[in-house]
């Protein structure tokens, strides 16, 4: 979970935990659900670069 | 020689918090979007783009390299709030929005210290992953 990573208030999280988060989602990709999420909000990004 | 930067513009540098007005998308849903500018202003001589990230106040189910945990003060609501700054989820504003956009501050030193350590994951994530963020 993003809060237990990195704190319930956002505390900075250290580098080596966040090499270590980059190491693990190099070894297991990124989840499907995030992936769905991302491409949602680049389909979003697309509109809002066409019509701001 | 490029052309003379609004003095204005001059004040837009990496770390600035802009609120991106309101745009309705497919199905009529509307919701603010906050950015943070990943490059100072100027690299719009260069470009005529200038690349920023979005914050959201989702909740992923697992930290990810590239997302920054913060207060969600720096987007005008509550300090006990959080949001997280993603920085892969990336638009690119030109001058024109840009000036359309609130101006909501800077984000304190030490989370843009943050920010630009969680940039270059995501941007080696980006290259090692393929994954396409801009339209060619």
């Amino acid at each position: 979970m993003a809060t237990e990573a990195t704190g319930k208030t956002g505390q900075k999280v250290s580098t080596e935990k966040r090499m270590q988060a980059f190491a693990k989602t190099i070894t297991d990709g990124a989840s499907a659900d995030y992936m769905k999420y991302l491409k949602q909000e680049a389909k979003e990004n697309r509109i809002i670069e066409k019509h701001l | 020689m490029g052309k003379n930067l609004d003095l204005s513009l001059q004040l837009y540098k990496k770390g600035t918090v802009l609120l991106i007005p309101a745009v309705t998308f497919p199905g009529g849903k509307t919701k603010p979007k906050y950015a943070i500018l990943l490059e100072d202003a100027d690299v719009l001589y260069k470009r005529g783009h200038i690349i920023a990230c979005f914050t959201t106040s989702k909740k992923f189910d697992r930290f990810y390299s590239w997302h920054v945990v913060v207060s969600a003060k720096i987007i005008g609501k509550s300090e006990k709030e959080i949001t997280t700054i993603d920085c892969i989820n990336r638009i690119a504003l030109k001058e024109e929005h840009i000036k359309k956009c609130k101006f909501l501050g800077y984000l304190p030193k030490e989370v843009l210290e943050e920010v630009e350590e969680a940039n270059k994951l995501g941007e080696m994530y980006i290259k090692a992953a393929k994954i396409k963020i801009f339209e060619e």
